[in-house]
């Protein structure tokens, strides 16, 4: 096989835009070669391989023939060669690299400054033969030419082209016209960035236009850090030194200079690597420019201005910045290393696969992918393939390279602090006193002062500082006030324009107003901006994206502004969330946001509270808030870690962490549509788990301070009365019944303390604990004897304690305490005497009737009315005490006893479907509106919401719901009647 | 007199639109025997992850690489046409996604609304070949460059193993203009 076609079968195995070589090399060898051989030096020239000596070669090779287009010819012909070769011998060189076992990262990091070194020269003096061939002898103007990017990009060479000035320049644009189109064709295309945004519309720019362009455009970061890292490569050395004083090293830290080019290029950097850090990585793709390497580079870019770092090869500037920090030498270590395996990534999928920057994973030959993995030196193992193992360190890659971004912006903040122009208007006195005029006021002098750093993004030190002081945003607030009404409107408005490039900063600084306003005014300021920043944002067709972006980082802050605006300005977000979303990796977070937001607009200050105890305590479960199954496994990791520590506070608080995510994923799910059965179960089960762990946290906390005689909690229960007992959710009080069997007063004494720091924590997690029997017989804990004596004594008051204790549920305590209970206390006071007692509930239901004129207009009761819960709680109580049964009420109750009463089975029917629906509404109402037993009316249309959105579409009208109540209530009471009247014939 | 066409295509990152700008002018260029110059854009200029790729196909030399007048815009989000069709030349072309695009502008353009994405996935099972089946259009409403150019410059530059799954893209985006 020749040469050529050995190159040829070599490249066939590479990417397909490496074709194009070949595509040159096929058309133009032949005429090359003749060439070389008429003029004797086809021997001088190793064609075929790798030259070491390619700028002497072109020098040959730009001579062989008078006719100037043949040599451009063989130029490109030549440089094409070189091009191919140049890959597959350094690919050769990696893989000896990997097989000698040196450190990865030193093959890689090595190889591809070697590929940089050998693509420059090779690219250079193609460029510089070129461009001689082009000019033909023409005098040019002082001018110079420098790469701005990165040499080991294969996809184009990035240039900067300029001039001291415009007289002549047309000579250079002329040239540099056709070697653009050239280049285009037969080699690597040139990317003319700064060509096309600086100057006017030719390939060259002058060093006053840099200057002009910048100065409107510090916002320009891709400018900004192309001229910071360009190279010369051709042309005045003095033009281009002139360049770097007049441009570039002004943003490079000099306390002597005008600070706000520096503070500006970082609020800029910053801002575009805080964007890159807050995108969560693509799932069906990688990036690893996007995924962790442009977030990396800013951070390099940014420090780089402040230690006054002047190389502009990445693995330099971090030598020399950890020389600068080494207390940081292992970020910058790692960085390193990252840098090293991702630009390697990289540049083996853009040769093997496609000269793309994002890499769609689904469609490609996995063999191909195997064969990079193995060029970076990974091995199968067992059943696992090598590029299994290369993704498992791209992601480990990918998060260490965005921590430490993260902790790195953190530090490039206190710089920003020590030398911020805004900073130090901020940290002048306050509060000062009423300013004279709108000049002289902090709001005005802000955003006026912020105009110089128009489109930078990144203010997160600067409301930092608002928040640690008050008293500045209480500075804006009262500058607001004192302005009249038309430079108040002006006013805001500067600031929401502020908002079309950061609009985090803005919700931030509006969040922070929001959360400080303590006069009419600071409430006024609020609602117009926050109004405002929602106006314009429902105007952006990309707020959705930017919105889940914040959000993927940063729920916390849009938690805080939902929970500071009016519900009516949630239909902003309604119609925000109709906005397309492009990248849907973003999906699920605008999933999570509308749950938010439905929460925040939907639910009521009963479910807020336990909401916002969890949620500022722990904003990360904000982004697994749709994912009730997640929530689960977090809170019985909590649960779990109750135990782990050893201190009773931390157990304490962790366990009202417990209660408050159980609480939150509980309710989610009832406003989901949560079948009642399911939310009750759940909601019994969390508030038991709760009260035996406190018990058990309280009890061994007491129990140190008994140190002489241990006490016995072998006779002591504690039982559920009321809601609780009835396995009924979201009761806000906690009815509870504690007994000892024990005659033994320093068990009392021990069990008195254990309840009064129960009741404590109960009272810290909002829940109001009843002591019925404890306040009549004036302790926490009551003896058998005591409870027997009073409710033998027939008290007016202790039938209701009867019917709680005939209700109760044991939580804590051993089965022989509620047998002595049952014995002692149930059959002598109920069961024996069933007929009084059922006749006494039966007088209790139809005087509360009369008492209770429960339908009062726009209300509903669905407790204390006719049919209501009470009534079919009484109808339980009633059958109980006829069966002589301790059993407890849950939804299934009256199902269970049908065998018993078959004369009365339609009504037990009809009891159950009530129960359901009224436990159902009460519920709903409870989450969503208040803790009520009373229902408005005109909340009904939240409730509808919900059924519209769950099995229940009959519902989805407050109409429906307000008669399907009534129906309901109607209902129930037929058929208490019915029953009352069929166990009075009984009894 | 020769001409000078100017198209931009502009989107979200990840649409693949850096890619169609770079064969639109490889086939111009290398193919179809044609001056061209492809440039692209990213960062404050672009928003966020907004993408934008341009190229410039002319019959005579490019004196400059800016794009001005813009002949043909393909905008795959409602961002990028609010943004660029100002730019548009009367008598230029929009062609829009209109899966992204709901409002569709005024003006002496001629505008052609097509739902590129989602006949992507529904024709191919693949989102990822929107921007070829978009490249099927451009070529149909453009005339600028030939098809054979095109699907030279296709197949030299998508991954291996795929070349014909892009092929049939650029033939359904074609398919989708009727001449």
């Amino acid at each position: 096989m020749d040469s050529y076609s050995n190159l040829e079968k070599r490249v066939s195995l590479l990417g397909n835009h490496l074709q194009k070589f070949i595509f040159t090399i096929r058309r133009l060898k032949d005429n090359f070669i003749q060439d070389l051989d008429n003029s004797g030096k086809l021997m001088q020239i190793d064609l075929w391989h790798s030259s070491f000596s390619v700028i002497d070669d072109m020098n040959m090779v730009v001579n062989l023939s008078h006719d100037r287009e043949k040599n451009i010819e063989n130029l490109s012909c030549y440089y094409s060669i070189q091009y191919l070769y140049m890959f597959l011998r350094n690919i050769d060189i990696l893989t000896l690299g990997i097989i000698s076992g040196d450190s990865q990262t030193d093959v890689y990091h090595q190889f591809l400054i070697q590929f940089s070194k050998e693509y420059k020269d090779l690219s250079n003096a193609y460029l510089e033969n070129l461009i001689k061939l082009y000019l033909n002898g023409k005098k040019t103007p002082d001018y110079f030419i420098c790469t701005v990017g990165t040499n080991i990009d294969q996809d184009d060479i990035d240039l900067g082209i300029i001039t001291e000035n415009t007289n002549n320049v047309e000579i250079i644009n002329s040239v540099l016209k056709h070697i653009t189109q050239h280049m285009l064709v037969y080699a690597t295309p040139l990317h003319l960035y700064l060509s096309e945004h600086v100057g006017k519309e030719d390939y060259t720019s002058t060093i006053t236009e840099y200057d002009d362009l910048l100065k409107k455009q510090i916002q320009n970061v891709v400018i900004i850090s192309e001229i910071l890292n360009a190279e010369k490569i051709l042309g005045s050395d003095k033009l281009f030194n002139q360049f770097k004083r007049k441009i570039t090293d002004k943003y490079y830290y000099n306390s002597d200079k005008d600070i706000r080019f520096h503070e500006g290029f970082l609020r800029g950097i910053l801002g575009e690597a805080r964007t890159w850090l807050i995108t969560p990585p693509q799932t069906d793709a990688i990036s690893p420019k996007t995924d962790a390497l442009r977030m990396l580079k800013a951070i390099l870019y940014a420090k780089k201005t402040i230690f006054k770092v002047n190389s502009v090869n990445p693995w330099e500037i971090i030598k020399e910045l950890s020389d600068h920090e080494p207390h940081l030498c292992s970020h910058y270590e790692l960085l390193f290393k990252a840098l090293s395996f991702l630009e390697m990534v990289k540049f083996l999928m853009q040769l093997y696969i496609i000269q793309e920057e994002t890499f769609r994973l689904e469609d490609l030959d996995p063999s191909q992918l195997n064969l990079i993995a193995e060029h970076m030196g990974y091995k199968p193992i067992g059943t696992v393939n090598s590029w299994d193992q290369l993704i498992i360190d791209y992601y480990r890659y990918v998060r260490e390279v965005r921590k430490i971004c993260d902790f790195f912006m953190d530090d490039i903040k206190k710089h920003l602090k020590s030398i911020s122009v805004i900073i130090k208007l901020l940290n002048s006195d306050h509060p000062k006193k009423v300013p004279d005029s709108k000049e002289q006021s902090l709001v005005f002098n802000f955003i006026d002062k912020v105009r110089f750093y128009t489109g930078t993004k990144y203010w997160e030190d600067v409301l930092n500082l608002m928040e640690e002081n008050p008293d500045i945003v209480d500075e804006f607030i009262r500058g607001f006030k004192n302005l009249d009404e038309e430079n108040r409107d002006t006013t805001i408005k500067r600031y929401i324009r502020w908002a079309q490039f950061t609009l985090i900063s803005l919700m931030h600084f509006v969040t922070l107003i929001g959360k400080q306003q303590t006069d009419e005014i600071g409430d006024t300021l609020f609602l117009r901006m926050s109004k405002a920043l929602l106006e314009f944002a429902e105007k952006q067709t990309n707020t959705m994206e930017r919105l889940c972006r914040i959000y993927s980082h940063y729920p916390q802050l849009i938690h805080e502004f939902m929970q500071l605006i009016p519900e009516v300005y949630f239909e902003y977000f309604d119609r925000i969330f109709n906005q397309h979303i492009i990248n849907e990796r973003f999906t699920e977070y605008r999933h999570q946001l509308k749950e938010l937001c439905n929460i925040h607009r939907w639910s009521g200050q009963y479910f807020h509270r336990f909401f916002y105890w969890i949620i500022n305590n722990h904003p990360e479960y904000l982004t697994v808030i749709t994912e009730r199954s997640e929530l689960s496994k977090i809170s019985s990791g909590l649960l779990a870690e109750v135990d782990v520590y050893p201190d009773y506070n931390d157990k304490k608080k962790i366990l009202g962490d417990y209660y408050d995510l159980e609480f939150l994923r509980i309710g989610i799910g009832t406003m989901h549509g949560v079948e009642l059965k399911v939310t009750n179960y759940e909601f019994t089960e969390f508030c038991d788990n709760y009260m035996k762990s406190l018990f058990k946290i309280c009890s061994e906390e007491i129990m140190r301070e008994f140190k002489d005689s241990i006490p016995s909690l072998d006779n002591f229960a504690i039982l559920a009365a009321g809601g609780h007992a009835r396995r009924q959710a979201y009761d806000d009080d906690y009815d509870i019944i504690s007994i000892t069997a024990s005659d033994d007063q320093n068990d009392l004494k021990y069990t008195t303390k254990i309840m009064v720091r129960i009741n404590r924590e109960l009272l810290n997690r909002g829940l109001l604990a009843h002591y019925r029997l404890g306040e009549i017989l004036g302790g926490f804990v009551n003896t058998i004897p005591q409870i027997r004596d009073y409710l033998e004594s027939n008290d007016n008051e202790s039938f209701i304690d009867l019917s709680q204790l005939l209700g109760a549920r044991i939580i804590i305590g051993n089965s022989d305490v509620e047998k002595i209970i049952s014995e002692k206390i149930l059959k002598p006071c109920i069961f024996d005497r069933k007929k009084e007692y059922i006749e006494k509930m039966i007088e209790e239901i139809y005087t509360r009737e009369k008492i209770n004129k429960e339908r009062t207009e726009g209300t509903i009761g669905l407790k204390e009315a006719r049919g209501g819960l009470r009534d079919i709680e009484a109808m339980a109580l009633i059958l109980k005490a006829y069966q002589g049964h301790k059993v407890g009420l849950s939804e299934t109750y009256f199902e269970e006893v049908k065998p018993a009463f078959h004369k009365i089975s339609s009504e037990l029917d009809v009891l159950t479907e009530s129960l359901y629906f009224l436990r159902t509404i009460r519920n709903l109402y409870r989450l969503m509106v208040s803790a009520e037993e009373k229902i408005q009316e005109h909340y009904l249309d939240r409730l509808a919401f919900v059924f519209s959105q769950s099995n229940h579409p009959e519902w989805q009208t407050p109409e429906s719901i307000r008669d399907q109540i009534q129906l309901t209530l109607q209902n129930s009471t037929q058929a208490c009647d019915a029953i009352i009247n069929y166990i009075k014939s009984k009894i | 007199m020769g001409f000078r066409y100017e198209i931009r295509l502009s989107g979200a990152g990840g649409q693949g639109l850096i890619l169609i700008g770079k064969i639109l002018a490889e086939a111009a260029a290398i193919y179809d025997n044609k001056n061209a110059i492809q440039s692209q854009s990213y960062g404050p200029e672009a928003h966020s992850e907004a993408s934008r790729s341009e190229v410039i196909i002319s019959d005579e030399d490019i004196e400059s690489p800016k794009v001005n007048k813009i002949d043909f815009l393909l905008a795959m989000t409602q961002e990028a046409v609010d943004k660029y069709a100002d730019a548009v030349k009367p008598g230029g072309i929009i062609l829009v996604d209109s899966g992204y695009v709901e409002n569709v502008p005024n003006g002496k353009y001629s505008i052609y609304s097509l739902a590129i994405t989602k006949f992507a996935e529904e024709k191919m099972g693949k989102r990822v070949v929107a921007n070829i089946l978009a490249l099927g259009a451009i070529e149909r409403l453009t005339n600028i460059i030939s098809e054979d150019a095109l699907l030279n410059a296709i197949r030299a530059r998508v991954p291996k193993g795929t070349e014909e799954t892009n092929i049939l893209a650029f033939k359904h985006g074609q398919s989708l203009i009727k001449v």
